[in-house]
């Protein structure tokens, strides 16, 4: 098999899912007269303490899965600096993941002034939403994996910047089949809150690594992957978010402090983040987290799996059939599940950090 | 491939047991990896022996490296630029064994890394091995965007670790140095662009390869 033929239908079905998860501080989801659930509600901040994005409420359908990308401008002029210390979430209950990036280089993903919708919206692993090719350079800006109401005020001093009128991408994915539910379909509502520039003394920075040449097989059934990613930085760095991400054949995600030259697995002490439930994974955040990079380090992380029996509605022929798309050789087709942003056919290995002092903003794949 | 490197091959091979080799008496089959049933490979009372092997586009092959080689970026499914780093093993477990390859910067030590468990494939000359038509089966190691090197990656020189430990314990490992290229014409300028030195995420990589702020 040719080597190309392999590497371009991967990256149609490739998402960097990813989703953040504060511990959920109280749900927002309300009831209805009737006394059932109904789409979660959000205050906005006051004009001048902050703003609001969200989705409207949108339906996802038995057995799919629902991946769109909304796309909003930061608000005032190009020359003003907005500082936000405190990032506010609440999603429908059957979230997989709520993604959002500042937007860079743009490709199958564009933005409203150059020629894209407002909303972008991509089903059951269709759609410019789902090929994370179209975001590979756009930085993060926070994730979360789970429904409900979660905040996250940032340690005293510590903000994201932004510029007027910066475009950011909010991405939403909803599974509603056998791994996942989503009873109430899907929505979302972010609140950024201000901070003064001159409150802040440093600003945050993110690390998004995946793994993507990841593969759960039938007789391979328990592999173990490992990545590393480092900060350019000449002075220790302070971690105060994390969180990895996964799908239901994920058995244990761990982080931890490397210093950026060792080829050995860091001691257990070193480590800052273990995740071992899939689908409703820990953040680690300030100001429980609070673990300093060495100059020059970064994060070594490990994604183990265990092979599982595919549900009945894929079943291993459905596997095969995704992996043979993919350009595998039939004698490589062993009911794998490769990497991808189908929650029930595919796997991911990705992980979220959050830092200050910023570098730079950073991807490893 | 050069003469030198054939008949290293030939002489590695020639030193050990073919493939498959008789039950491990005494040693569960495989146990713990479900189905895996490709054993042992050559002999347990020799010393594990590793050849290191990188993953080329020209032809979607694999090819032993030798000191000095080129190694290909490739455009791999999530975007950036990887090296596919193999192992040819033989006097190891097949199922389940660990293949760590990490390329460093000679100059400032620091490495880019990927460690996996893989079952490895019964190859011709009885060793096993990385699997050309499996790239989980190679070391994926994320070179590019270069956010972490003190050079262009592109054309320098870097050593690659390779290391290959097996279910059993046995460990070998081998360090070369290499030099990274841009493997893919098509999309060559880009990846000459997330390569360079100084690189920073979101650079516009569109326009001949030289970034350029994508500001914002």
């Amino acid at each position: 098999m040719h080597f190309k033929h392999v590497l371009a239908p991967f990256a149609v079905l490739a998402a960097a899912s990813s989703c953040t998860a504060f511990p959920p501080s109280s749900t927002s989801t309300s009831t209805t007269s009737s006394g059932g659930p109904q789409d979660v509600v959000l205050a906005a901040p006051a004009a001048n303490e902050g703003f609001q994005y969200g989705t409207g409420p949108f339906e996802v359908g038995p057995g799919d899965e629902v991946q769109d990308c909304y796309f909003f401008q930061i608000p005032g002029a190009a020359t003003d600096e907005v500082w936000v210390n405190k990032v506010e979430l609440a999603m429908n209950e059957g979230s997989h993941h709520m993604n959002m990036f500042r937007v860079r280089t743009q490709d199958g993903l564009r933005t409203p002034d150059n020629g894209g919708a407002v909303i972008q919206r991509a089903k059951n692993g269709t759609g410019e939403c789902f090929k994370s090719p179209n975001w590979a350079d756009w930085p993060l800006i926070i994730n979360t994996q789970q429904g409900g109401h979660l905040d996250w005020t940032l340690p005293t001093g510590v903000a994201h910047l932004f510029h007027g009128g910066e475009w950011v991408m909010l991405q939403t994915h909803y599974v509603n089949a056998t791994t996942q539910d989503s009873p109430l379909g899907g929505a979302v509502k972010v609140n950024f809150w201000t901070t003064p520039a001159t409150a802040v003394e440093h600003e945050l920075g993110t690390l998004f690594a995946t793994k993507q040449s990841i593969r759960i097989c039938q007789n391979d059934d328990a592999p173990k992957f490992a990545g590393s990613c480092q900060f350019n930085a000449t002075t220790p760095l302070t971690v105060i978010g994390a969180n990895g991400h996964f799908h239901s054949r994920g058995k244990q995600f761990e982080m931890f402090t490397w210093d950026g030259t060792s080829v050995d697995e860091p001691a257990v002490a070193e480590r800052f983040y273990m995740s071992e439930v899939w689908d409703d994974p820990p953040m680690s955040r300030s100001p429980e987290l609070t673990r300093t990079i060495p100059a020059n380090g970064g994060v070594w992380y490990t994604c183990s799996y265990d092979w599982q029996a595919p549900p009945a509605s894929v079943g291993c022929d459905g596997l095969n059939a995704a992996d043979r798309a993919k350009g595998t050789a039939e004698d490589d087709l062993d009911c794998c599940y490769t990497f991808g942003g189908i929650v029930e056919k595919s796997e991911h290995c990705n992980i979220f950090v959050y830092y200050y002092p910023k570098v730079d903003d950073i991807n490893c794949f | 491939m050069p003469p030198y490197r054939l008949m290293m091959v030939v002489v590695l091979a020639s030193a050990c047991t073919v493939f498959p080799p008789p039950p491990d008496a005494g040693v569960p089959p495989d146990a713990g990896t479900t189905g895996c049933q490709l054993g042992f490979a050559g002999d347990r009372g020799l010393a594990p022996e590793l050849v290191v092997t990188v993953l080329d586009p020209v032809d979607g092959r694999s090819r032993d490296l030798a000191e000095n080689d080129g190694v290909p970026l490739m455009f791999p499914p999530q975007g950036g630029r990887v090296v596919f780093a193999g192992v040819r093993a033989n006097n190891v477990h097949a199922c389940g064994a660990e293949v760590q390859g990490a390329l460093r910067d000679p100059g400032n030590q620091q490495v880019r890394l990927d460690k996996r468990t893989t079952n490895l494939r019964r190859l011709d000359g009885g060793w096993v091995g990385s699997v050309d038509t499996n790239t989980a089966t190679f070391a994926n190691i994320p070179v590019c965007p270069n956010q972490w090197s003190d050079t262009s990656v592109h054309g320098n020189s870097y050593q690659l670790e390779m290391r290959l430990t097996d279910r059993e314990g046995r460990t070998v490992s081998q360090s070369l140095r290499v030099q990274p290229y841009c493997a893919e014409p098509a999309n060559e300028a880009e990846c000459r662009c997330i390569c360079q030195q100084d690189y920073t995420l979101g650079m516009s990589c569109v326009d001949g390869g030289m970034p350029a702020d994508g500001g914002g």
